[in-house]
């Protein structure tokens, strides 16, 4: 299991905190689902190595903004720019931002025909076309990471639901994201599984990685973020240090959710 | 009530055999009146069909209809110096066989069985010359077997023959029988099958070795030649094709040649082009509204007279293949589309997320997990496909259904219409069970990672 402090960083990676370049930058974005407005304008700025935690009620947008960073959702209006490229119909650019942009979804969505092994290598073989051997090596030095090493040769639906989501995490890391998502990735999960997952997600935190979190765990959010995002209908209505959100809201609506939910 | 003692007690010794099964009796068949009265029924019911069926079997029934004319079932009208041809396919294909059960397989006793009886039958009643081909065949499948045990050190080069052996096998098999004029079509195909492995294995990241590389394109230059110079490979001419050997030949074409554009259709009616999805939509919907019967009436009589000049005279076998073809494809469009459907939304997500493009999507995502849900329904899908071949007679060909009614009106075998029904009828239902026995097997194996 992941008792043993699970170290993620990345070689390269400097043990510091946000750097001045932007990662993301979201300007006025708009989405609408046939008549519902899901976005109605957000514009933030996050910057490289910057861990950000969405919160906000159900239906509030905030998975809907998460997933047109990578453009599994399109917007409407506005402009989003993730490391430098802008998101538009431009195919070659589309592919350049996916293969740099990871996600980890709630329901953790692995392949279940294919071997943990092969989740993982399948997006190195055929999009970065690594050698199978080199592909293999990054595999087993993932699920190291991420604790599961002995779990290599097995099938998601023999993993616990932890598991696969570290599995999952794993595969995301392969490609060498740049940013990674991750929506709801606990929610999912047995609250004995929670943990886990939230071991290897601080560990990659802490490694330097840009992170864009939608979570429900406080605890966890108030460790690791820089800083909050708080949405309702569709917008950002308040954004602010953890200490701030915890301490000092402005906003009613942001002091009702936060009762709720703690 | 006491507390159960865990600690001292033995587990109780497995209850005797004979006790269980009067335990499994008395549970089971005669557990109150009524369920008693039902098994005294059904037993007297099943040892009454028993009786009759053996004493049909063996006393009243005169097999030598079906013995005298076991030629004429297997391969009908097919000329005697020509059969050496479906001797040669079942040679490779058993070769084939054997090498297969090796690499990836275990030959189960039930699957032994099975292909045995099958062989059996085939080789036993096709000709007088059988026996030493039967033991020629099983001495190639056993064959096969040993020289991939032996090879086991290339066990990974040897498994690229054998899927290239199994790739060609249609194409060649098809050479074997019909010769002449199909070859440049054949090499065609065969090109077109090596040609996309070879693609997909160049760019699967995971380089060819040079040696193999060199002789599978030496193989591929090979096939792309044949299909401009037209060797004269002498065939069979299809109007002789008949009996069994035309069954599966019909069955086999049209299978091979249906599950690719199933799928394809299966994807165009779920595609987002409009033109694409209206395109698949509407022909789907117009086969699978029009009777198979129709349609194969449609293909004999009118089809010539909507056919460019060029081709007013193809034959009629292959008008009928290519009318099962399309019937075919168009059920299977229909199974592959409840099976994309049963995949979630989320594995989309997930394959365009770590950037993999639309057809590496399919490939490798969608697909294997769609057909691997609906491989109960294809199974089904392709035995009825097979006994629908028997349907032919209507458009005047002679399959063994068709040599089974025919056969009694020899004057020495006038009224002996039972037995050759009843055997043409095993005939089907051993090749229709084997079919059902490898779906299972497939279902088995694919369901490894089983959500």
């Amino acid at each position: 299991m992941v008792e043993e402090t699970v170290t993620l960083a990345e070689p390269e990676a400097p043990d510091g905190r946000a750097s001045e370049k932007d990662m993301v930058v979201c300007t006025d974005v708009k989405k609408w689902f046939g008549d519902f407005q899901a976005l109605k304008g957000i514009t933030t700025v996050v910057k490289e190595r910057e861990v950000v935690v969405v919160l906000g009620p159900s239906g509030s947008g905030k998975s809907t903004f998460l997933r047109c960073l990578n453009r599994l959702e399109e917007h409407d209006e506005g402009q989003i720019i993730v490391d430098g490229v802008e998101l538009n119909n431009d195919l070659r650019n589309l592919e350049k931002v996916r293969s740099e942009v990871g996600i980890v979804f709630q329901q953790f969505n692995l392949f279940p025909h294919l071997t943990v092994r092969r989740n993982i290598t399948l997006a190195l073989t055929h999009v970065r076309r690594m050698p199978k051997t080199a592909a293999n090596a990054r595999a087993e030095e993932l699920l190291r990471r991420v604790g599961i090493p002995e779990q290599i040769d097995t099938y998601p639906a023999q993993l616990s639901g932890g598991q696969q989501q570290r599995v999952a995490i794993a595969r995301a890391l392969a490609m060498h994201p740049r940013l990674m998502l991750f929506d709801e990735p606990t929610s999912a999960l047995d609250p004995e599984m929670i943990k886990e997952v939230l071991d290897v997600m601080r560990g990659l935190a802490e490694s330097g990685m840009t992170m864009i979190v939608v979570t429900h765990e406080m605890g966890f959010a108030r460790e690791v973020a820089d800083r909050f995002l708080f949405f309702d209908g569709g917008l950002i209505v308040e954004e602010g240090t953890p200490q701030h959100f915890f301490e000092n809201p402005q906003e009613e609506r942001t002091k009702l959710f936060l009762s709720q939910i703690l | 009530m006491t507390a159960i003692d865990v600690t001292s007690e033995r587990p109780p010794a497995p209850p005797l055999s004979l006790v269980r099964a009067r335990r499994w009796a008395t549970d089971n068949l005669f557990g109150s009146l009524g369920n008693s009265a039902l098994t005294l029924i059904s037993v007297a019911i099943l040892a009454y069909v028993a009786y009759q069926v053996l004493r049909f079997v063996f006393i009243t029934a005169d097999w030598e209809v079906v013995l005298d004319n076991r030629r004429l079932y297997f391969a009908g009208r097919f000329p005697d110096e020509e059969m050496w041809r479906i001797w040669m396919s079942l040679w490779y294909l058993s070769a084939l066989t054997g090498a297969s059960f090796r690499l990836w397989g275990r030959l189960t006793p039930l699957i032994a069985a099975a292909s045995a009886a099958v062989a059996v039958l085939l080789f036993a009643f096709a000709t007088d010359y059988a026996q030493p081909r039967l033991l020629l065949a099983l001495g190639l499948l056993a064959s096969g077997y040993l020289a991939a045990a032996v090879l086991s050190r290339w066990r990974r080069q040897l498994a690229g023959l054998v899927i290239v052996g199994w790739l060609l096998a249609f194409p060649i098999t098809i050479v074997f029988i019909a010769g002449g004029a199909a070859v440049p079509l054949l090499a065609a195909a065969g090109a077109f099958v090596l040609g996309s492995y070879l693609v997909w294995r160049l760019t699967s990241g995971e380089p060819l070795p040079r040696r193999e590389l060199a002789w599978l394109g030496a193989l591929e230059l090979v096939l792309m030649a044949l299909i401009f110079i037209e060797p004269n490979v002498e065939g069979v001419d299809s109007r002789l094709w008949s009996g069994l050997v035309l069954n599966i030949l019909i069955a086999i074409v049209a299978s091979v040649l249906s599950f690719p554009l199933g799928v394809v259709l299966a994807l165009g009616r779920t595609s987002g082009l409009p033109v694409v999805r209206v395109v698949c939509t509407v022909y789907i919907e117009l086969i699978r509204g029009v009777p198979l019967i129709t349609i194969l009436f449609i293909s004999w009589l009118v089809l010539p007279d909507f056919l460019p000049e060029s081709l007013r005279d193809t034959d009629l076998v292959v008008r009928i293949m290519a009318a099962f073809t399309a019937f075919s494809a168009a059920y299977i469009a229909e199974i592959v589309r409840g099976g994309l459907q049963s995949i979630p939304r989320g594995q989309r997500e997930a394959a365009q997320a770590l950037g993999l493009g639309g057809v590496a999507v399919l490939v490798f995502v969608i697909l294997p997990q769609a057909i691997r849900a609906v491989i109960p329904a294809l199974t089904g899908h392709f035995i009825s496909l097979f006994k629908d071949t028997s349907l032919v007679i209507v458009v005047g060909l002679t399959d063994i259904l068709d040599v089974g009614r025919s056969v009694t009106a020899q004057r020495e075998f006038i009224g002996r219409q039972k037995e050759s029904l009843l055997f043409v009828a095993l005939v089907f239902w051993l090749i229709t069970f084997s079919i059902s026995r490898v779906g299972q097997r497939l279902e088995r194996r694919l369901g490894v990672g089983e959500r």
